[in-house]
C-alpha cells in the first residue's frame, strides 16, 4: 500500500511526537509518544494507515502503567505497537475510544483491572469484574494483595503445609 | 411508542456461556443493545504470571475449549518471537493441520447451532454428526477430542502416527462431502433464505470501524486473514484461498464458514501429503528477555498475544484478546432498528429439541419393516424442500384457514 | 414409595448450567444429545427452564459474579434436585483454582445454601461423553437410596 517502509511513513506523519522508534523484526515497529500525544498518533496510525486495532496490553511498571496499543496493517502485514505511559501517582490519560469505538471495551478492561483513568472515555462502567468487588482494589496491578481483602476472602487452598503449586 | 427494556440472561436457554443483554424495545423493533459480560472472567493472565513459560500453554489451552488450539498457537508464536527461532518443518506442519482441523470443527459446531437457533434441528443434528468424525481424527491424532496439549514454543509435543494421518486422510473425504451437502442446503433452502438473508447485516464501514475480525468481518468484504498477511509455519508452502463475501449478512455469515471448512479440508489434505521427515522440537530451554506478540486466525477471528520476559521464568507479563472481544461490540451496530426476533437469532433463545437420522422405522404396505439408510431420507428431505419451494411459489392456500 | 421418586427415575431432565467454564464441558453435553450419544434414548431431556429440570450440570469454575446466581437457580429448582458437578474446574477449580476470581468450587457454592445436597462429581478435562452418561445413570441408582429412605 505504501510506496516507502512503513517506519518512513510514520516518522514523516508523527513528526516529533516521536519519541523512540524500532524495528527489531521484520514486521514489527514499536514506538513510543508521550501521554498527551496518544490520541492524534492513534488516529493517523488508525484512519490515515487504514489499519485495525488488534488490542491494547497495560503493563504495571515502576514509572507507572505502560500502555501498548497494537496496531496491524493488514495488507503489508506490519504490526505497529504504539507505546505510552500513564504515569504515577494519577494514572490519568487521554482515552483513545473518543477517537474511535473499537478501543471502548479494553479501555473499560484497563481501567478496572489497573486502575487507569481515560479522560474523556464515552462509557466508563465495569466489564468484567463482579458488581460486588471492592472498589480501588485492582487485582493486576503488582501490588495486589493476593489473600488478604477485608471483607473478601479467596477460595482457601486446602492445607498450608502440602503446596499444590506446581501440580497442574 | 412506549419504551420495554427487555433482560436476557445470564443464565438462558441458549446453549453457549452466561451473559446478560438488555435489550431496550419500541413494540417490536429494537433500539439499543447493551451486553454485560464477565461471567466467565477468570483471571487467566494474571494465573499466566505465575507460571512457568512450559505450563503456560497448558493455561491458555484451558480459555476456551473449542479454541483450544489457536490460543496456544498464538502463545508459542509469540514465545518463538522472543527466542528469534522457528520450529522445525515437520512440527509446522503438524501445527497447521491440527489448527486446520479444529477450523472444520468450530464452524460445524457454529453451524449446527445457528441452524438449531432459526428452528431447523435437522441441520444441528447433521453438522454435530459430521463433526463427530473431526472429533475422531483429533483423537487418533492428538490422543484426545478437546484440549490438544500438542503445542510448546519450538516445537510441538507428540508426533503424528502414519495409522492416523490415514485415518484423517479418510475421514476427510466424508467430511467434504458432508460439507459440500451443507453449501447445496444453506445456498438452497428457501425457508433458511427467507429466514437468514438481510438479517442483521454489518456494514463494510462498521465492521472496519469496530475493528471486527474472521468470519464476522471477511462477510462484510474486509478482505483480511492472519495466516496470509502475515504468513508462518505451513501456510505459506500449501494452495490456499481466503473466502470474503459482500453481504455481510447472517445467510452470508454462514456461507463464508462452510466455505472455509472446504478450503481447510484442502489445506490438511496438502499438510498431510506433504508432510516432511524430521525433529519435532527445537529444544527451548530459557527464554531470554524481549517482547513478543503472536497472532492466529482462529475459527471465529483473530487471537491474539503479547508475551514480555524479563528472563526468568516466569512471564512478566501475558496479555490475550479473544476474537470475540472484537466481535461482539458490534452488536450495537446491527442489532438497532432490527425485529425482536432477529436479535433472537442472535442470541438465540430457544429450547432444544431433537432428531435422529439413522433410527427411523417405517413399514410399507406389504407389512415388511424396513430401516431407511442416511441416503433415503437426505433423499426425501430434498424432495419435501423442491415441494415447499414449489409451495412458495405459488401460495394458493391460507396458513390460518384452519384455526379458523 | 412417594410417587415422585419412583417417576423421576424414569427419564431425568437436566439444565445446563455454564459457571465461567471454557466451554470445553458444554459442548460435550452438547455432544450428548447428537446423534453418536444420543441421551434421547434413556429419557434425558434438555430443559430450557431451571423449574422444570430434575438434575443440574454445572460446569466451570465458581466466578465471584456467577456464584449468586447458581445458587438463585439451585434454590429455585423442584426438589429433589442432583447436582452433577462436570469436570475438574466444578470439583476443585483445577488450573483456576489460584485466581483471585474464584469464589469456591460447584460443591461449596450449593452447600452454602443446602447442606444436605446431592452432589455428583464426574472428573476429567473434559470428561468424555461416556463418562457423563454414565455419572447421569448412577445418579439415577442413587435415587434409589433415596427411596429407601423415604420408605
Amino acid at each position: 500500500m505504501f510506496d516507502k517502509p512503513i517506519i518512513d511513513v510514520l516518522k514523516e506523519k508523527l513528526g516529533d511526537r516521536i519519541k523512540d522508534i524500532s524495528q527489531p523484526r521484520e514486521r514489527r515497529i514499536y514506538l513510543f509518544v508521550d501521554g498527551k500525544d496518544i490520541q492524534d498518533a492513534a488516529r493517523i496510525i488508525f484512519f490515515d494507515m487504514k489499519s485495525r486495532l488488534c488490542t491494547a496490553t497495560a503493563i504495571d511498571t515502576r514509572l507507572g502503567v505502560e500502555i501498548i496499543y497494537h496496531f496491524f496493517i493488514d495488507e503489508d502485514g506490519m504490526m505497529i505497537n504504539l507505546k505510552t505511559v500513564a504515569p504515577r501517582p494519577d494514572l490519568i490519560i487521554k482515552s483513545v475510544a473518543a477517537v474511535f469505538v473499537a478501543a471502548e471495551w479494553i479501555e473499560r478492561e484497563m481501567a478496572e483491572l489497573f486502575g487507569v483513568t481515560f479522560e474523556g472515555h464515552p462509557d466508563p462502567r465495569r466489564l468484567l469484574l463482579a458488581d460486588d468487588f471492592p472498589k480501588c482494589i485492582y487485582p493486576y496491578r503488582n501490588d495486589y494483595p493476593q489473600s488478604k481483602i477485608e471483607g473478601f476472602e479467596a477460595f482457601p487452598i486446602d492445607s498450608p503445609d502440602k503446596d499444590n503449586t506446581n501440580d497442574l | 411508542m412506549k419504551e420495554t427494556i427487555i433482560p436476557i440472561g445470564p443464565f438462558h436457554p441458549l446453549l453457549e456461556e452466561p451473559e446478560l443483554f438488555t435489550l431496550r424495545v419500541e413494540g417490536e423493533t429494537v433500539i439499543d443493545v447493551d451486553v454485560k459480560i464477565g461471567w466467565n472472567h477468570r483471571g487467566i493472565e494474571k494465573l499466566a504470571q505465575g507460571l512457568t513459560w512450559d505450563q503456560v500453554p497448558y493455561l491458555v489451552e484451558r480459555i476456551c475449549g473449542i479454541c483450544s488450539t489457536s490460543h496456544p498457537y498464538a502463545c508459542v508464536l509469540a514465545m518463538e518471537e522472543i527466542l528469534d527461532i522457528k520450529a522445525p518443518l515437520r512440527a509446522q506442519y503438524i501445527r497447521s493441520t491440527v489448527g486446520e482441523l479444529e477450523r472444520i470443527h468450530s464452524h460445524l459446531l457454529w453451524l449446527g447451532l445457528a441452524g438449531h437457533f432459526v428452528g431447523y434441528n435437522t441441520v444441528f443434528m447433521w453438522a454435530w454428526k459430521y463433526r463427530e468424525f473431526v472429533l475422531d481424527s483429533l483423537e487418533h491424532l492428538t490422543g484426545n477430542r478437546n484440549h490438544y496439549a500438542m503445542f510448546k514454543a519450538g516445537g510441538v509435543r507428540r508426533d503424528f502416527s502414519q495409522k492416523a494421518m490415514d485415518f484423517t486422510m479418510k475421514s476427510m473425504d466424508g467430511v467434504e462431502k458432508a460439507l459440500k451437502m451443507f453449501l447445496g442446503v444453506v445456498s438452497d433452502d428457501p425457508v433458511l433464505k427467507k429466514r437468514l438473508v438481510g438479517v442483521g447485516i454489518l456494514t463494510y464501514e462498521d465492521a472496519i470501524l469496530y475493528s471486527a475480525t474472521g468470519p464476522t468481518s471477511r462477510p462484510s468484504g474486509v478482505d483480511h486473514d492472519v495466516r496470509r498477511d502475515e504468513p508462518f509455519d505451513a501456510y505459506d508452502k500449501v494452495d490456499w484461498d481466503v473466502v470474503v463475501l459482500k453481504e455481510g449478512d447472517v445467510f452470508a455469515k454462514a456461507a463464508c464458514r462452510i466455505l472455509e471448512c472446504i478450503e481447510s479440508v484442502k489445506i490438511i489434505r496438502q499438510c498431510i501429503e506433504n508432510m516432511p521427515e524430521g525433529e519435532i522440537d527445537a529444544g527451548v530451554t530459557d527464554i531470554p528477555p524481549g517482547e513478543g506478540c503472536g497472532h492466529y486466525e482462529a475459527p471465529r477471528g483473530e487471537v491474539f498475544h503479547y508475551m514480555r520476559s524479563d528472563g526468568t521464568g516466569y512471564p512478566i507479563r501475558h496479555k490475550i484478546r479473544a476474537p470475540t472481544f472484537n466481535n461482539l461490540p458490534t452488536f450495537k451496530a446491527t442489532c438497532p432498528g432490527a425485529h425482536i426476533a432477529d436479535v433472537a437469532l442472535i442470541t438465540a433463545a430457544i429450547d432444544p429439541c431433537y432428531c435422529c437420522t439413522e433410527r427411523v422405522g417405517v413399514v410399507d404396505n406389504t407389512g415388511n419393516k424396513s430401516v431407511l439408510t442416511q441416503d433415503d431420507l437426505t433423499k426425501l428431505s430434498i424432495d419435501r424442500t423442491f415441494a415447499i419451494r414449489r409451495d412458495l411459489g405459488k401460495l394458493t392456500w391460507d396458513p390460518y384457514s384452519k384455526l379458523i | 414409595m412417594p410417587l415422585g421418586l419412583s417417576s423421576l427415575k424414569k427419564s431425568i431432565w437436566i439444565y445446563h448450567m455454564a459457571c465461567s467454564p471454557c466451554n470445553n464441558c458444554d459442548i460435550e453435553i452438547l455432544d450428548l444429545l447428537t446423534p453418536r450419544f444420543d441421551v434421547e434414548r434413556f429419557g434425558v431431556v434438555l430443559v430450557g427452564s431451571v423449574r422444570h429440570a430434575d438434575a443440574l450440570l454445572c460446569t466451570g469454575m465458581v466466578n465471584r459474579q456467577i456464584k449468586p446466581r447458581l445458587q438463585e437457580a439451585y434454590l429455585q429448582a423442584s426438589k429433589p434436585c442432583i447436582v452433577l458437578a462436570i469436570g475438574s474446574c466444578a470439583i476443585n477449580g483445577n488450573i483456576f483454582r489460584k485466581s483471585y476470581n474464584m469464589a469456591g468450587p460447584v460443591d461449596r457454592a450449593i452447600k452454602e445454601v443446602d447442606p444436605n445436597a446431592i452432589i455428583v462429581y464426574v472428573p476429567g478435562c473434559p470428561p468424555k461423553p461416556e463418562a457423563m452418561i454414565s455419572s447421569v445413570v448412577k445418579a439415577i441408582g442413587f435415587l434409589d437410596t433415596l427411596k429407601a429412605k423415604a420408605k
